[in-house]
């Protein structure tokens, strides 16, 4: 076989490598599988180990197709999952052994490295200690499991996705539940959203498009659970009467699933659903009915998603960081190529109320860099962009505005009605009106202007502290690191109308600069005025094919690619001017 | 090879059968570490040796004799390193002589009060427990242990006090001649020859780990000691064998442990010194060994004899003088257990190492052997194997640990 080492693949050859020893000398311990399936994997071993509490067990060593673009993989019986950890549904154990680059030349390393793993966990499986140890510190995963399993293995229709917006609990607290239902799948919902306290499921299904076909509506009940509370296989309630006597235990016997339910009964069937929450994770049990009092309830356990913004947006890291966003209303004129992104960013990032202000519609030709395409042409950039962001952020609050700036600041805008508003329009009238609207309009509130040079070759971001003005003849100019010829736009055949030629990708990149400094000015890290540049170098200006004349602050570098980012403060640069 | 008359015995045709699927060795590495498993810990052999150590002083003290007077012989499998922890016993057995020489001793005539003295100088052993009479013994239970002792009180058969020759208390007898020390030298002398096959693998060993840049495995476990691993191997199988059979009468005459010694030592002496070269494997000999044991049963005129080789001559032993008062007990239960053990051995030989069946072993070894054979199937058996089956590194290679990949950084 080795004969025809060059006409074989990177992949053949290393299978190769690893059949000629496991047929070889390794055939003593490890037998080729008789029900080796040769569409999936490339070769399978089947080796036989005595485990010191299951007794003897087959265990297989498959070599993969992509070997070893991945690693060789262990099979047991599939029974013994969720009765040892690290092993999945179909009896896959988790060998945690990652590819190597050296795999492809000496691919029995990888062979080895998984073979230890197994002996390793082989031994520390014996001990039921560990194992149980090892089953809780991933509860997550194997409970995920658990109802998967449970899931094929009983007639019970279980929803395809369970969904819950989490709050954080002061105790047991109730909910409400939306599940829907597709008209061809009657008995299995689709999709099920669990929510805290008053707020409606169904219009926060509604918000994300997950709202489809026939709504039944439901309640939730969320018990949370202390964190040294084991969550072991053995320890998952199986009956609705341990149900009952587990939720009992961890509240102290003071709820009830049964009363519970008991007093929501109205006569009519709706979908109980208990969400046992320990720490930043839930786990779902659905109550099926009792069938005339013949059959006690039964229980479904059901894996659950977090879609509430603590975990869509930081996975409960740093909540505080989060939550201070979350108390910031920001009002952002210009939802044109920079200014959107930021949006996005923003939202994304965790501002919780944000007003986007722009007078324009989205036409075919924005499309090449602006986070909205062809779809929603014709539409309201503001209103388009607040739809998107709505529906892809959970919990954040997006207005629009759809007016020239000026007309919303004079006319509606008034001190304390925002936290910070920023100005992506690019126009120096704008900055100049918001300067002479500032106390009139916007009284104590930090005020952050930025813009982009043509072909995007420096973008400045400006952050005003409450006490600084931007100066009323607008220097914007002359903060330019570059001064450019007029040739630069282009003219359409229409009455002032052009643009400057750049991209999204040159765009985005400034609205990233931005958005990352805009967001220390949210939390509170920059306490005077500043304007920080993004500009490129020298070498970027002269490919551009324009007579530009550079500033001192344009690096000279010989490559396109290369840029400066600097921080001044407003006083220094006024007063250089 | 094919110019020679073709062998033709089973144990050849095994042995070649064997050789030819190439687990031969995987087979004598396989037997070494199952005996390895049965054989008494080096830990535990130990704290038998300070044990019996403390008897000479003690004894004497007892007995108020001179220390000179008491010499303490280490005796039976413990002095042929044949111990083997078999079924049916919880512990090891380990036998010991205590030789009573000067003026106390000389001339006795009733073995009787001679017998329960020593007896009773036994007691305040530390950590012996209660001792209790046999027939030429006392047994020490030494509770906690894994082991008891059996001592065996001697005094000399003459007076010459540097004879080996001594005589044991006999119930029946009065006295019994005894020569454990001469019968454990003549045992070994044979154990300790080589055939020339097992020279030469020595020898072609040394080369190869002279030209090997890789260590060597640690558990390169073959069978050398041929004669000792064999009677191992017979005694677990007889104490299975009987443990099987579950009849008390039966038990009654199962093959006493110095008949299996002196028939084995006997056949593996023949091949050693008559045929040296007709062999070329070791599970070939040991077929061989135990297919020639019968032969070495002297069934002449004299009645059935397995003659103690210590003790020729007039004041010699018949190991076998039972056999003839026992209306063929004994004899008919040698032959169904050597008959058995011919066929469990040519069953476990005859199937692929690796199909290596619990029922097989378990006629071979013993529950205890099935035991200890799951144990090695343990990751530090099974999968350490598979390791070091993988082919070595090409030379002068250093063998670099395996960089890992790394994945999710953006999840």
């Amino acid at each position: 076989m080795l004969d025809s080492k060059t006409s074989l693949t990177a992949f053949e050859l290393a299978s190769a490598t690893v059949e000629n020893w496991l047929d070889g000398a390794g055939a003593a311990y490890a037998k080729r599988s008789k029900t080796h399936d040769s569409r999936r994997k490339g070769a399978s071993w089947d080796i036989e180990l005595e485990h010191a509490r299951l007794g003897p067990q087959i265990v297989r060593l498959s070599i993969p197709k992509d070997f070893p673009a991945s690693t060789p993989e262990i099979h047991f019986d599939k029974k013994l999952c969720l009765v040892l950890p690290h092993v999945e549904l179909d009896g896959k154990f988790c060998h945690d052994v990652e590819p190597s680059p050296k795999d492809y030349e000496s691919p029995d390393g990888a062979v080895k490295a998984v073979i230890k793993s197994l002996a390793k966990f082989w031994t520390d499986t014996a001990d039921s200690q560990w194992v149980n140890d090892e089953f809780h510190n991933e509860r997550l995963s194997y409970w995920v499991h658990y109802c998967e399993q449970f899931r094929k293995a009983h007639a019970v229709p279980t929803p395809h996705s369970v969904r819950v917006a989490l709050q954080p609990l002061k105790g047991v607290s109730e909910g409400k539940l939306s599940a829907y239902f597709s008209k061809s799948q009657k008995l299995r919902s689709e999709v099920m959203l669990a929510t805290v306290g008053d707020l409606d499921p169904h219009s926060v299904a509604k918000r994300h498009g997950w709202a489809d076909n026939t709504l039944v509506r439901g309640h939730a009940l969320f018990v949370p659970m202390d964190n040294n509370i084991r969550w072991t296989p053995p320890d998952w309630p199986k009956t609705f009467e341990q149900l009952e006597s587990f939720v009992a235990q961890v509240t102290d016997h003071e709820q009830s699933v049964i009363h519970w339910i008991q007093g929501k009964s109205d006569g009519r069937p709706h979908p109980f659903l208990v969400v046992l929450v320990q720490e930043k994770v839930c786990y779902g049990f659905l109550i099926s009915p009792s069938l005339r009092h013949l059959i006690p309830p039964g229980i479904v356990p059901v894996a659950i998603e977090r879609v509430d913004a603590n975990w869509a947006l930081a996975r409960d890291h740093q909540v505080p960081v989060l939550q201070a966003r979350r108390e910031k209303r920001v009002l952002l004129l210009g939802c044109g190529s920079l200014g959107a992104p930021v949006a996005e960013l923003l939202v994304r990032s965790g501002i919780d109320e944000l007003h986007l202000l722009d007078k324009e519609t989205l036409e075919p030709e924005n499309c090449a860099r602006h986070i909205l395409g062809v779809d929603e042409m014709g539409l309201s950039k503001a209103v388009a962009l607040t739809q998107r962001l709505h529906l892809l952020i959970p919990e954040v609050t997006v207005k629009h505005i759809r007016a020239p700036a000026a007309n919303w600041i004079r006319d509606v805008c008034k001190p304390g009605m925002y936290d910070i508003v920023v100005d992506f329009t690019g126009e120096s009238s704008v900055r100049v009106m918001l300067t002479h609207y500032r106390k009139h309009s916007l009284g104590s509130c930090p005020l952050v202007h930025a813009w982009v040079e043509p072909f995007c070759a420096a973008a400045h971001v400006v952050y005003l502290a409450p006490a600084d003005l931007w100066p009323a003849d607008d220097p914007g100019e002359r903060l330019a690191a570059a001064s450019w010829p007029d040739s630069t736009r282009i003219k359409l055949p229409a009455c002032g109308a052009g643009f400057h030629p750049y991209g999204a990708a040159d765009v985005w990149q400034a609205a990233g600069f931005a958005a990352e400094r805009l967001l220390a000015v949210v939390d509170g890290k920059v306490a005077d005025s500043t304007v920080w540049s993004w500009i490129k170098s020298k070498a970027f200006f002269q490919s551009l094919g324009f007579e530009i004349i550079t500033g001192p602050l344009v690096p000279d570098s010989a490559s396109v690619f290369d840029s400066v980012q600097t921080t001044r403060t407003l006083r220094d640069v006024l007063s250089n001017d | 090879m094919h110019q020679q008359p073709q062998n033709t015995k089973r144990s050849h045709v095994i042995a070649l059968a064997m050789e030819q699927r190439q687990e031969s060795q995987q087979w004598e590495e396989f037997i070494v570490a199952m005996l390895k498993k049965l054989e008494l810990p080096d830990d535990k052999r130990a704290a038998a040796e300070a044990r019996y150590k403390e008897f000479g002083r003690h004894i004497a003290h007892k007995l108020g004799v001179t220390e000179t007077d008491v010499h303490v012989v280490v005796q039976g499998s413990m002095r042929t390193q044949t111990t083997i922890h078999g079924d049916g016993r919880e512990n090891f057995d380990l036998d010991v002589v205590v030789k009573l020489s000067g003026l106390t001793f000389e001339g006795l005539q009733e073995s009787e009060p001679f017998f329960k003295q020593f007896g009773a100088s036994l007691k305040g052993l530390e950590g012996a427990g209660d001792a209790t009479p046999k027939n030429r013994c006392w047994r020490l239970p030494y509770p906690g242990e894994p082991f008891y002792f059996d001592v065996t009180p001697a005094i000399p058969m003459f007076a010459e006090i540097t004879d080996t020759d001594l005589r044991v208390r006999d119930p029946i007898t009065t006295w019994s001649p005894s020569n454990p020390e001469k019968f454990a030298d003549w045992f070994c002398t044979i154990a300790d020859k080589r055939l020339p096959f097992q020279e030469e693998r020595i020898r072609k060993f040394a080369m190869e780990a002279r030209t090997v840049v890789d260590p060597m495995p640690k558990d390169q476990v073959r069978i050398n000691d041929i004669l000792r691993r064999m009677v191992q191997l017979m005694k677990l199988h007889r104490d299975s064998y009987y443990k099987q059979q579950q009849s008390d009468a039966r038990g009654e005459g199962k093959p006493i442990s110095v008949i299996l010694v002196t028939l084995a030592a006997k056949a593996y002496n023949e091949i050693v010194t008559t045929e040296p070269n007709a062999y070329s494997s070791t599970i070939e000999v040991a077929l061989e060994v135990v297919a020639r044991m019968p032969k070495f049963i002297d069934r002449g005129l004299l009645g059935i004899r397995v003659d103690n080789p210590a003790l020729t001559g007039k004041r010699g032993e018949n190991f076998a003088d039972k056999w003839n008062s026992d209306k063929g007990l004994r004899n008919n239960e040698f032959n169904a257990w050597h008959g058995q053990l011919t066929t469990d051995l040519d069953a476990l030989f005859s199937e692929e190492y690796s199909k290596r069946s619990e029922n097989r072993i378990r006629n071979v070894f013993g529950n205890h052997g099935v035991s200890a054979w799951k144990a090695s199937l343990l990751p530090q058996g099974v999968l350490s194997g598979l390791l070091s089956s993988a082919p070595a590194q090409q030379k002068g290679q250093p063998q670099l640990a395996r960089p890992s990949g790394y994945r999710d950084s953006l999840a």
